[in-house]
């Protein structure tokens, strides 16, 4: 007898598709289900792609349902029972479980019912009886879900806004990082193995540049690029004043620590030009670090030629990184963090409330200063404008006008000011004309100050030392405050940060 | 040892009778089906309609086609059992006088047992031993009875006064009760032609008792797949209000459901239908049309089934209904 089990594979195979094709649409059912809790979610929260993800969901899923369906084993039995319901009558059931009771002579029935089962499968219309129809019920459920959720589409959805501002945050990022780097490969010292640390230093911030999603990421990196750069230059500073407190230069070491320029030139005079020049030669020839003993040798060269300032620059360009003056790979850093700031800046308008906007606004970062908050009234303006950037702070903290009244802190929306504070050092702007900055007055009452900017002071090529126009800042800022109609209190904020700036 | 040829050629047997009875008999074909249902499968049947359907004349046809010898009890109230079984009579002998069994009307192979309600219990029991056993017992001796051994039993469903119901052990001896409808007008007026008008074909003698066990063996024969089985033997389970698993349907309108031989007689005839079909299986469909002839007359119905004017034929239709939904 044939095997029942060959002419029960069209009808197992068949099953299988019709199986594939349920599975499939209620696959499609469940991830259109899936995609439309997404979508749902994307209102809530900014999802990256969401468009993408949602396909893929939905895709996934028919695909799995189909896949698994199909791949699920139909058995002989299912298989059997499927024709005789579609019209077998028992037939391929009886014949299937009898086909075990074969021996070597067959009961004349046994063998007719065989062959009459056989006969019917052969003449089973398999389309017809089994036809590839999906459930109706699911398919609509399955496209109703489908059409809501591209419906959601056409909905305007608040989180598009925070995704650009983020992808404008990256590309910012990116660029930041692309700066870092090429700045990183035209970095020279004197020190190949002081080079290459900046440049491996430099190197890491780029890359966590571009892996930063937020400002705090950034900054953080930003931080510890700094924080390792201060870490190699201190070594070189620490060596070059101990070598010239060997030499019995206290003072001039003690002016150098202080970071004052106008100091360390006053303790150059104050030394006699040769015993000087021979200290300086003598400490450049003891030391072992090679940019130290390359500063050394320039400030006794500059000393030896009577430029006394070259000799002071010389000399800070080293000691000054411990207190924070800007070197090549510092000014990067420092551009780097400004466009940080800035960036999350762009993002905190994007969001209110928003993590980059608490950043900015406490003033985390010295030199972004760009405080322009459309926070609630009682966010204190505590955009400080130091360093190296647009140092102004626009936020009042709740100003309330009162004509003739002094002003008090209150609770109205606060007021954006242009100009407050200009940037007095900003190293983009180098050798370029300054900005014209106007400070409002009260109609008829106030005055109206301009100020013209210089350039910048040193160049394109140059590291300016901070403490050379650190006083400046200072200054500036206080007269800036005074002028200003800011609270007791944010003057007080001011004054003490510059202060210590200048300590 | 059954040949394939006889396997083949039992659908043209059974047509071949029903063709002959249908010479006598006008209409009634799903009577005469499950009349020779239950002759091939071996079991009694209990025919129940209104007088004047023809339903002795089925049974003389049937016996006159299956050359089997015939008798027909008018079931009365006064009816005592040695006038069906037969007695011991004085018959005088060379040798003197002695006792000779004189059998009675239960001596035949098809028995037509009229009215079957209207003898007192005491007959109807008689009637019994030969159902069940094929033999009858009479003053302490067993005769066997021949084979094949049909009885067919009548009942007016009608004029129930004066007459003495069959008690259910009797009734579950029925292989099926048949119920015998009106003809329509068109089958009227053939009976009328036949019976009243001039001489008609008379009937052929197609068959005999050998060939009707050869059938009955071979109906036997006939395969069930274990699904069918089981779905038989769960329908009667299913009459069983008391048992677990019982349809609502059951247990809220049934007093007592169907017996072991219910399940023997659904099997038996759904097995003798599948060859009648032309098939050598039986099938869940054949289990489904001998349901109602098997079970209608082994169960009861509780007061609430009776009250809410249920009928057992619904109720058996309602547990296929329900089976077929879980098959």
């Amino acid at each position: 007898m044939k095997p029942l089990e060959t002419a029960l594979r069209p009808v197992r195979l068949r099953m299988r598709l019709e199986r594939s094709l349920t599975w499939g649409i209620l696959g499609m059912a469940i991830g259109a289900g899936a995609a439309l809790m997404l979508r749902l979610g994307g209102f809530l929260w900014p999802i990256k792609g969401l468009w993408v993800l949602c396909s893929l969901c939905l895709l996934a899923s028919i695909l799995l349902g189909g896949l698994i369906g199909f791949l699920w084993p139909v058995s002989i039995k299912r298989a059997a029972y499927q024709v005789d319901h579609c019209g077998l009558m028992a037939r391929v059931q009886t014949a299937l479980e009898w086909e075990k009771y074969q021996s070597g002579e067959e009961h004349p029935m046994i063998l007719l019912q065989h062959q009459d089962a056989q006969k019917a499968l052969e003449a089973f219309d398999i389309r017809t009886a089994l036809p590839l129809r999906p459930r109706k019920s699911v398919l609509i459920i399955a496209f109703g879900l489908i059409v809501l959720m591209v419906g959601l589409g056409l909905v305007p959805n608040p989180q598009h806004e925070v995704l650009q501002s983020k992808a404008i945050f990256k590309q910012e990022m990116g660029k930041q990082a692309a700066l870092v780097e090429e700045g990183a490969g035209k970095l020279e010292t004197t020190d190949p193995k002081e080079n290459q640390e900046s440049r491996k230093i430099l190197g890491d911030l780029a890359r966590d540049l571009r892996k930063a999603d937020s400002p705090r990421e950034a900054l953080s990196a930003l931080d510890q690029a700094q924080r390792k750069l201060e870490n190699l230059w201190k070594n070189d500073a620490d060596t070059l004043r101990n070598e010239l407190a060997n030499q019995g230069k206290n003072d001039l070491v003690s002016a150098l620590e202080k970071g004052d320029a106008k100091d360390t030139e006053n303790e150059l005079k104050a030394q006699g030009a040769h015993q000087l020049v021979q200290s300086l030669t003598q400490a450049a020839q003891q030391t072992t670090s090679s940019s130290v003993q390359q500063a050394l040798s320039q400030a006794a060269q500059a000393v030896a030629e009577g430029n006394l300032s070259q000799a002071q620059m010389a000399l800070n360009s080293i000691a000054a990184a411990s207190s924070g003056s800007p070197g090549q790979a510092a000014a990067l850093i420092q551009m780097a963090r400004n466009a940080t700031a800035r960036a999350g800046q762009a993002m905190g308008n994007a969001v209110p409330g928003s993590a980059a906007q608490a950043l900015v606004s406490l003033g985390l970062q010295a030199g972004s200063g760009q405080g322009s908050g459309s926070g609630v009234g009682s966010t204190p303006g505590q955009g400080a404008g130091g360093g190296a950037g647009k140092g102004s702070t626009n936020l009042d903290a709740g100003y309330q006008n009162h004509s003739g009244n002094p002003p008090v802190q209150g609770n109205t929306a606060p007021k954006e000011k242009v100009g407050v504070y200009e940037a007095i050092y900003d190293p983009t702007r180098l050798d370029r004309e300054g900005e014209l900055t106007r400070e409002r007055g009260d109609i008829g009452d106030g005055e109206t100050t301009q100020a013209q900017l210089g350039p910048g002071l040193g160049s394109v090529d140059e590291n300016v030392p901070y403490p050379q126009v650190a006083l400046e800042y200072s200054q500036s800022a206080v007269q800036a405050v005074e002028n200003a109609k800011l609270p007791t209190y944010a003057q007080k904020w001011v004054e003490s940060y510059f202060a210590s700036l200048l300590e | 040892m059954i040949s394939k040829e006889e396997i083949l050629s039992f659908g043209d047997k059974i047509d071949e009778i029903r063709e002959e009875i249908a010479k006598e008999i006008v209409g009634q074909e799903t009577v005469i089906q499950q009349l020779l249902t239950a002759l091939i499968a071996g079991g009694n049947v209990l025919l129940e309609g209104v007088p004047g359907l023809g339903k002795t004349r089925l049974v003389r046809t049937l016996s006159k086609v299956a050359s089997l010898p015939f008798s027909r009890i008018q079931f009365t109230p006064d009816l005592m059992p040695a006038d069906i079984t037969g007695t011991n009579i004085i018959v005088k002998t060379e040798a003197g006088n002695e006792f000779r069994f004189q059998p009675g009307p239960l001596f035949a192979s098809v028995i037509l047992a009229d009215e079957i309600n209207r003898a007192t219990p005491k007959t109807q029991s008689a009637l019994l031993e030969a159902m069940q056993e094929q033999s009858v017992t009479v003053a302490g001796v067993s005769r066997p009875l021949g084979d094949p051994y049909f009885v067919l039993a009548t009942q007016n469903p009608i004029e129930q006064e004066g007459t003495y119901p069959l008690p259910e052990a009797q009734l579950d001896r029925f292989m099926l009760k048949i119920l015998v409808e009106f003809p329509s007008l068109q089958e009227l007026g053939q009976i009328v032609g036949l019976t009243t008008g001039g001489e008609h074909e008379p009937v052929r003698q197609v068959t005999d008792g050998e060939t009707l066990l050869r059938l009955r063996q071979i109906a036997q024969s006939v395969p069930i797949a274990e699904a069918v089985q089981a779905y038989a033997l769960k329908l009667v389970l299913h009459t069983h209000p008391e048992l677990p698993g019982a349809p609502e349907i059951t247990r809220s309108f049934v007093r007592y459901g169907a017996s072991p031989r219910a399940a023997q007689a659904l099997i038996s005839t759904a097995r003798v239908r599948a060859l009648m079909q032309g098939r050598y299986n039986v099938a869940f469909e054949d289990i489904d049309a001998m349901a109602l002839p098997c079970l209608r007359h082994r169960i009861a119905l509780n007061f609430e089934g009776l009250s809410q004017g249920r009928t057992v034929e619904n109720v058996i239709c309602d547990l296929l209904q329900d089976m077929a939904q879980n098959r």
